[in-house]
């Protein structure tokens, strides 16, 4: 169950950045994730000096720290298999500390490592910033398709109804079986299977219900946004505190 | 199998964020100039469908240990290629924004990885052909697992090929694709399984919701995504392109003690002389008048231009293999 949390906690955005129009949060998003993927492999200090951004949302936008930290010990294994490789790779002496030598292989260790943690958090964060319905009126005003941000809407507002369904399905089917028995990927594929008639039984439904309140194709996106003054603001500070933890630091 | 931010490099990213990006413009006015808006809320609760579908974990016989569908090729077989792609897409969209799954930068990368290969490669070029004359349980299998295994390789190289480019790893290219391609294929066998028994399971209770199975024709826009594609790989990333030996190159430098294979052959010598004589653009580059001199002023121009012109010639020689091999099967009379 690892999709289940707080799904349904997008309606309002953490308080500090609710002042914000979205475009604004996924603009700056994009550009520190850039600026700090673009940090050469083996700058340490550099990739450490990012921090600087979420520590700061995390406090301005009173993010429980907590969670945050429960889904940041969570690394992808895939991440750890990629940096753990580093070390043995590339073993050319970079400093030493004492009589302990650092490798560039193990710094490039440690900036993947940092890099990961920090692009993870800032997810992590924005995940507490927007809500769907910002977001997707941020998406559209930026040009993306209203088919696409359509989908997007319908998806978020029926994973919960499905993932439930499954829920259901999977407690019924794990109550039944003892051990392995019955949870092969045959019997999986019945549960599956069972699963996909009752969403497209539901699809049905839904169709008639959203045709009875004249949808025309498309679902128009509730929230109401612009630019303000606080919105230039933050994009100037936060775009100028980046490029000098980039390019002077 | 989803990319993070932290083994990207800006300009690969930037360049599997343009390629998702365009598709899903192709796709959204694919699906728009079909006006078929019953289609719309089965889309968005199909994309839930996967999502609670990933959530089902099931045992793996004789290894402990338990997995889950991926659901790429299922959707694409329910919904038809444009459909799915989006639908895809939006999963892998707010996968990433809301549970933080793959970076803001890796999107591009994870959208092209795992929705662009199933919809438009396996589907269209694998699925299809095999159950295009009729259903049976056998074609059936064999169609979903060789689907389902093609797209999971390719997402798998794809993986791979993005990491290897971005340079932040020192796996070598060799081993990483020995690492992740073997593994797939195993990954993929069973995701081809399973498809087929949900597949299997809904014509027998109801039959009706796969008889309108679509049949999207897709070769025109997908020839138009996958020349910008190749461009794009060949061209833009040749740019980059490093002078440091390749995977093979490499083992073949270490085996020989430094220096490219030599041979005394005088068979080889004369395939030598005339494979000089014919590329007009040798390692990738403007063939130089004087040989070992100082090195073109063109040669990052050159580089690009030996991308772009490789990728035609490929496109050029695969869509003339492509003709003859229709040609020969129109000629070849059915028993």
């Amino acid at each position: 169950m690892t999709h289940t949390h707080r799904i349904d906690a997008h309606a309002a955005p953490a308080p500090f950045f609710e002042q914000f129009d979205h475009r604004t949060l996924i603009v700056v998003w994009c550009i520190y994730t850039v600026l700090l993927v673009s940090i050469d492999k083996f700058d340490i200090v550099k990739a450490l000096s990012f921090a600087a951004f979420p520590l700061f949302a995390v406090i301005a936008g009173d993010i429980r720290i907590t969670m945050l930290l429960q889904r940041l010990v969570i690394l992808s294994p895939f991440i750890i298999i990629m940096a753990a490789a580093n070390p043995f790779l590339d073993r050319t002496p970079a400093f030493s500390i004492g009589n302990f030598t650092v490798s560039t292989g193990m710094l490039s260790a440690a900036v993947i490592v940092t890099k990961a943690f920090l692009s993870l958090a800032s997810m992590l964060i924005l995940d507490y910033c927007i809500s769907i319905d910002g977001l997707c009126t941020a998406l559209q005003r930026l040009g993306v398709p209203a088919v696409f941000t359509t989908q997007l809407l319908l998806l978020h507002r029926y994973i919960h109804l499905i993932i439930n369904e499954a829920a259901t399905l999977m407690r019924a089917r794990d109550m039944r079986c003892s051990r392995k028995r019955g949870k092969g990927p045959l019997d999986t594929a019945n549960l599956i299977g069972t699963l996909l008639l009752r969403t497209t039984e539901r699809s049905e439904r839904i169709y008639r219900a959203m045709l009875t309140r004249g949808f025309d194709g498309t679902l128009p996106a509730r929230r109401r946004e612009h630019f303000t003054i606080n919105d230039y603001l933050f994009l100037g500070c936060t775009v100028t505190l980046f490029a000098a933890l980039r390019f002077i630091l | 199998m989803h990319m993070s931010d932290a083994l990207l490099s800006p300009v690969v990213g930037g360049i599997f964020w343009t390629v998702s990006a365009v598709t899903i413009g192709i796709s959204a006015k694919k699906i728009t100039s079909e006006n078929d808006i019953a289609k719309t809320p089965l889309m968005g609760v199909m994309g839930a469908f996967i999502f609670a579908a990933q959530m089902i974990n099931f045992a793996i016989p004789g290894t402990g240990s338990s997995g889950h569908i991926g659901g790429g090729l299922l959707l694409t077989i329910l919904l038809g290629p444009w459909r799915a792609f989006l639908t895809l897409a939006s999963v892998l969209v707010v996968q990433c924004l809301f549970f933080a799954d793959g970076g803001l930068l890796a999107l591009g990368c994870n959208i092209f990885n795992l929705a662009f290969f199933p919809a438009f490669i396996a589907y269209p070029f694998i699925y299809r052909p095999i159950m295009k004359k009729g259903f049976s349980g056998g074609k059936l299998l064999l169609a979903t697992i060789a689907a389902a295994v093609t797209s999971l390789q390719f997402g798998a190289f794809s993986v791979v090929i993005q990491t290897v480019l971005s340079g932040n790893s020192d796996l070598p290219f060799t081993t990483f694709v020995l690492f992740m391609q073997p593994i797939h294929f195993v990954i993929g066998i069973v995701e081809g399984v399973i498809t087929w028994g949900v597949l299997v399971f809904v014509r027998r209770i109801q039959p009706s919701l796969l008889s309108d199975e679509p049949t999207h024709a897709v070769a025109k826009p997908l020839a138009v995504i996958l020349t910008i594609i190749a461009l794009a790989t060949g061209g833009i990333l040749s740019y980059a392109a490093s002078s440091d030996p390749d995977g093979l190159e490499w083992s073949v430098a270490k085996a020989t003690h430094g220096g490219e294979v030599s041979s005394d052959n005088p068979f080889v010598t004369a395939l030598k002389r005339l494979q000089d004589k014919t590329a007009f653009l040798p390692d990738y580059a403007f063939k130089e008048s004087t040989g070992k001199e100082k090195p073109h002023p063109m040669s990052a121009l050159g580089n690009s231009v030996a991308g772009i012109s490789g990728t035609i010639i490929v496109l050029l020689t695969a869509l003339g293999l492509g003709i003859v091999i229709r040609k020969r099967s129109r000629q070849t009379k059915p028993l």
